[in-house]
């Protein structure tokens, strides 16, 4: 008998060894893991210290309301984006004139960075079509499955009512009647995403009980936790969720308060990013002073899974997006919350995610009206970049933070790997140099050195990149091994402290 | 290419789904899990509401001093039990009428309760062989290992070997008292290690241990130098000679940046006391750490209670409810019932399950300053058991009307992570209290994509409405389960007028 507990092994092209990732690299010696927010504007505050200047970086939003009359006048909200026959395609939400929301609402891009709402004549609002509004079953979360050649576009509407199937995700078909379809319980979804052949929805449960299926042991002590459903159909949902991520104390540990909306708590869910053999996902991190909502600040936290049920913070509370970062049209400072579905990137030498802000109300609601011309009315579609792949990175500590000379050795080693053939191994590190450098070796899984592979024969990384190849004297590629093997990367040189990896690619 | 960075999924004759296994019982809709700590004398005191009597569980230690002279007479330490041909043996830490420390000291039991010294005649100290230690460098970290093809490996120790601060070498035994140094490496993980507990998961050895605070024993640094505190470390090898230098990160309960320092001194704070006592249970390893906190820099005001965490991987490991005490120092009483904040539980891999109790041996690391003599009637050194009933380390059980949805339709349930039958005839038992006419519970056989399986639904079932450590479930025609070409899950549903009352401690599929 074999129980299925944990992820099953994941076939996939390429691997990917993050150092945030302690499932894929268990194993460090004399090693420091730091995560790195992501830059939200071109001039970036290094925690108070320096300005930094990176012209690639958009200047603001790079999704803005459209005109009045628009369905997407003054809100913009919740981006879905996806890579789709040579196109960025954005799903997102909006609200018209009279603040009346409608999702599916579309646009594209060919760079990320530069969106166009086309005029697609598909839905009728305020007495034309002329709006950029995809059908109407399309709900707020998408999800693009480009393996799935019949319906690669699938959605779920408000809080679970119902789902969505599209062939090309401008014309959807509702998959049934209106239903509930986690049983008779909604939910504040985050995201639909795909793991292993199986569906998964997760979002926010509680704190009231109208979404609140895993109940609190205390019940005046519910906050806000991440749940997930899962499906193999999209039709029929488990009606039991699974736990995924919590950051309210449970019993021992005393409640914070008897408030459901203060206190520290995690806002609609997960959103997660395939990266093959693990989901790298951002969190809403709802802080609050008090119980009353429009005090909220969500920064987005980090958390990982490799099941796509469970979700574990690699550094606990650290804010993967800053929310004050945001600066307003007139460059004046904000706080500002935030949502985002489905919306990660990799393009070029950038990691993107595009995000938007849920806008504080007291600040747009002026004068018994809507104000359009308020400055500080920054719900819109933002970006929030890093280097490819540096979301985080190892460097070794400082020697005499280990136990001294002799027995100070840096270094990883990974999970083993099966090949499926000959495979290539590359290195996304920093600060490498003459005196700064890397050596990779390939063990077998008992963690013996490969013959032709081993630390010797490695050609040592002496320049930063993004993509640097691993050769060993005699050898290029992997060969075909016929067993498992893992990779270890060992830091040297006068200053190995110097050196930064950020990701093992095995391909 | 399969990334093999989850554990290989591992045949094995029974299954064991906790309700605190949030892998093995991974959807639950309306529910709260409980744990419930280990009972440590008879009269049990529930928290502060009643006593609550239990004569099945030990009046006092169950392996206490030796007398003046022994290898014993001063300090019993570090049990680790193992239950081999009919008997339990225990090899243990013993302190003697000098404070000096002696490791591999033995004992037997037919029952788990009741102890003995042999006179094993084996090793001479202070001139005499009439003593129990075993012979040749047996350590303080000890596995008893039946499956090693080779019978002179059937038992392997760790030893400080002497070759630098804590740093360790191995030995093998075929017979658990003649060892022999297996290497002449006297430094195995290239740097120290206050370990903790040895486990095998699949095919590799794994020992866990005390990362920090000092430099000495600190593979893995904290970012903020004067903040480290002890965490929890692991390190691998698959001949028990060879180990990794790199260590995972395990657990840890002290903050790293951004959240802040609790303060620059070593010893004070919430941290882990050498590592985590692992009980294989085929799914999944069930642990129990060394809960340490301290509000001083001074050890002696040191607390350790058990705390409780599981894994997957034997690499790293998760508390299903942070800061839960699964042994509470507080409880234990001295031999005349005088009240006694025994400060420091020590634990090592020493879990059984003996008829209806699963039983845990755990050692007190005596108050240094209340304890020198021998004499002192509040030295609780000693070995010392805490119970449950059979696998009651917790439970879940419907939250209250009100908590949940308040849909109506849709009862409390659970549902599993799949499970590959490789045969037919399999049973499914339930380990549950609180059932009967008016609280029941009802299962059924899902296929991995949350079907009903024909001949297994819900209204198939026949409910389950009578409390047991192993309640049997069945079906209208069928008393076990067939064997399926694909995967199943197994769903639970709570049920009867007192749908609330039924608790739900285990699910055996064996």
């Amino acid at each position: 008998m074999r129980i299925l507990n944990t992820s099953t092994i994941d076939n996939v092209d390429e691997a990917v060894f993050f150092p945030f990732d302690e499932n894929s690299v268990p194993f460090t010696r004399d090693l420091l893991m730091n995560l790195q927010s992501g830059r939200t504007n071109k001039a970036e505050m290094d925690y108070g210290h320096n300005i930094d200047m990176d012209d690639r970086h958009p200047e603001g939003p790079v999704v803005t309301y459209g005109p009045p009359g628009s369905p997407d006048s003054t809100e913009v909200l919740s981006p879905n984006v996806f890579f789709h026959n040579g196109e960025y395609r954005m799903y997102y939400l909006g609200s018209d004139d009279d603040r009346k929301r409608r999702t599916g609402l579309y646009a594209t891009s060919k760079d990320g960075f530069n969106w166009e709402k086309p005029n697609l004549g598909l839905r009728e609002m305020n007495g034309n079509k002329n709006n950029n509004l995809v059908e109407e079953d399309c709900g707020e979360w998408v999800l693009y499955e480009p393996e799935d050649e019949k319906y690669p576009f699938k959605s779920v509407s408000s809080n679970g009512e119902n789902t969505a199937v599209s062939e090309d995700g401008l014309h959807w078909t509702a998959t049934g009647e209106r239903r509930r379809v986690f049983g008779g319980i909604k939910m504040e979804i985050a995201s639909i995403y795909k793991w292993d052949g199986c569906y998964y929805i997760n979002g926010q449960n509680g704190p009231s009980a109208w979404t609140r299926s895993l109940p609190h042991p205390i019940s005046l002590a519910s906050k806000r936790t991440v749940i997930t459903f899962a499906s193999y159909d999209l039709k029929t949902w488990t009606h039991a969720p699974a736990n995924s991520f919590r950051r309210d104390p449970i019993p021992p540990e005393p409640p914070e308060n008897f408030e459901c909306h203060a206190g520290e708590q995690i806002h609609e869910g997960m959103v997660p990013w395939n990266r093959g053999n693990v989901l790298l996902s951002l969190y809403g991190q709802y802080h609050i002073p008090s119980n009353d909502r429009r005090d909220v600040i969500t920064d987005l936290g980090f958390a990982i899974s490799h099941n796509g049920l469970h979700f574990k913070e690699p550094i606990p509370d650290f804010q993967m997006v800053h929310s004050y970062e945001i600066r307003g049209p007139k460059g004046g400072d904000f706080a500002a919350p935030r949502l985002m579905h489905n919306s990660w990137a990799n393009i070029g030498d950038r990691t993107v995610i595009w995000f938007s802000i849920w806008r504080e109300e007291s600040s747009v609601w002026l004068d018994g009206k809507w104000s359009l011309d308020n400055p500080r009315s920054l719900a819109q579609v933002w970006v929030a970049t890093w280097e490819r792949d540096r979301l985080g990175f190892f460097k070794p500590c400082e020697r005499d933070l280990s136990w001294g000379s002799g027995d100070y050795e840096p270094h990883f080693v990974t999970c083993p790997v099966d090949l499926d053939g000959k495979g290539e191994v590359a290195i996304n590190a920093d600060r490498l140099n003459a005196h700064s450098q890397l050596r990779v070796e390939l063990l077998d899984r008992e963690f013996r050195p490969i013959p032709g592979y081993s630390g010797d024969d490695c050609i040592v990384l002496d320049e930063p990149g993004l993509r640097l190849p691993a050769r060993w004297r005699a050898k290029d590629k992997m060969e075909n091994f016929g067993h498992p093997v893992r990779v270890r990367v060992n830091w040297e040189g006068m200053r190995p402290e110097d050196a930064r990896v950020f990701a093992v690619y095995v391909n | 290419m399969n990334v093999l960075n989850g554990i290989t999924p591992r045949s094995i004759d029974e299954a064991v789904l906790f309700p605190f296994d949030a892998q093995s019982l991974p959807f639950q809709r309306d529910l709260i899990l409980n744990l419930q700590s280990g009972r440590t004398n008879k009269a049990e005191m529930d928290y502060g509401h009643n006593i609550d009597m239990d004569d099945r569980h030990p009046e006092g230690p169950v392996l206490t001093y030796g007398p003046p002279g022994s290898l014993d007479s001063t300090e019993i330490l570090c049990p680790q039990v193992f239950f081999i041909d009919g008997e339990y043996r225990m090899w243990y830490t013993g302190g003697d009428d000098n404070r000096k420390r002696h490791e591999g000291l033995y004992a037997t039991s037919k029952d788990g309760f009741n102890w003995e010294r042999p006179n094993l005649r084996l090793t001479e100290v202070n001139g005499n062989k009439q003593n129990n230690k075993v012979a040749g460098p047996c350590g303080e970290w000890v596995m008893y290992d039946p499956e090693d093809p080779d019978p002179k490996r059937r038992f392997k120790s760790l030893f400080y070997s002497g070759a630098g601060a804590m740093r360790v070498s191995t030995s093998f035994s075929a017979d658990g008292l003649n060892w022999e140094r297996a290497t002449e490496n006297g430094d195995l993980f290239g740097t120290g290690i206050e370990a903790g507990n040895i486990c095998k998961w699949g095919d590799c050895y794994y020992i866990n241990g005390q990362g920090g605070p000092s430099p000495m024993n600190r593979p893995i640094p904290h970012p903020i130098k004067n903040a480290s505190k002890r965490i929890v470390v692991t390190f691998a090898s698959y001949d028990f000679i060879n180990w990794t230098h790199a260590a995972a990160m395990s657990l840890r309960r002290d903050p790293i940046p951004p959240r802040a320092p609790e303060s620059f001194d070593a010893h004070s704070g919430e941290q882990i006391h050498e590592g985590i006592a692992t009980w294989n249970r085929g799914n999944l390893l069930v642990g129990l750490y060394g809960q340490y906190r301290s509000p001083t820099n001074d050890r002696r005001d040191v607390i350790l209670d058990l705390g409780f965490a599981i894994s997957h991987d034997a690499l790293h490991f998760n508390e299903p409810i942070p800061g839960f005490k699964m042994v509470h120092s507080y409880e234990i009483r001295g031999h005349h019932y005088d009240s006694f904040a025994a400060p420091r539980l020590i634990q090592r891999n020493a879990w059984a399950n003996i008829g209806d109790r699963t039983v845990y041996w755990y050692s007190i690391w005596r108050e240094e300053s209340s304890t020198w003599n021998a004499a002192n009637p509040k030295s609780f050194t000693g070995v010392w058991v805490a119970t449950w009933e059979r696998d009651r380390f917790g439970w879940i059980a419907p939250c209250p009307r009100n908590y949940g949805s308040q849909a109506g339709e849709h009862l409390p349930h659970c549902i599993s992570c799949p499970v590959e039958l490789k045969e037919e005839g399999k049973k499914l038992y339930v380990n549950a209290d609180r059932l009967g006419d008016y609280a029941e519970l009802q299962v059924e056989i899902l296929d991995k994509k949350f079907r009903p399986l024909p001949g297994y639904s819900g209204n198939d079932c026949i409910p389950v409405n009578e409390s047991g450590l192993r309640q049997q479930v069945k079906w209208k025609d069928k008393d076990a389960l067939e064997k399926f070409d694909h995967p199943i899950r197994v769903q639970i549903t709570w049920g009867g007028v007192r749908v609330e009352d039924p608790r739900l401690f285990a699910l055996y599929l064996g």
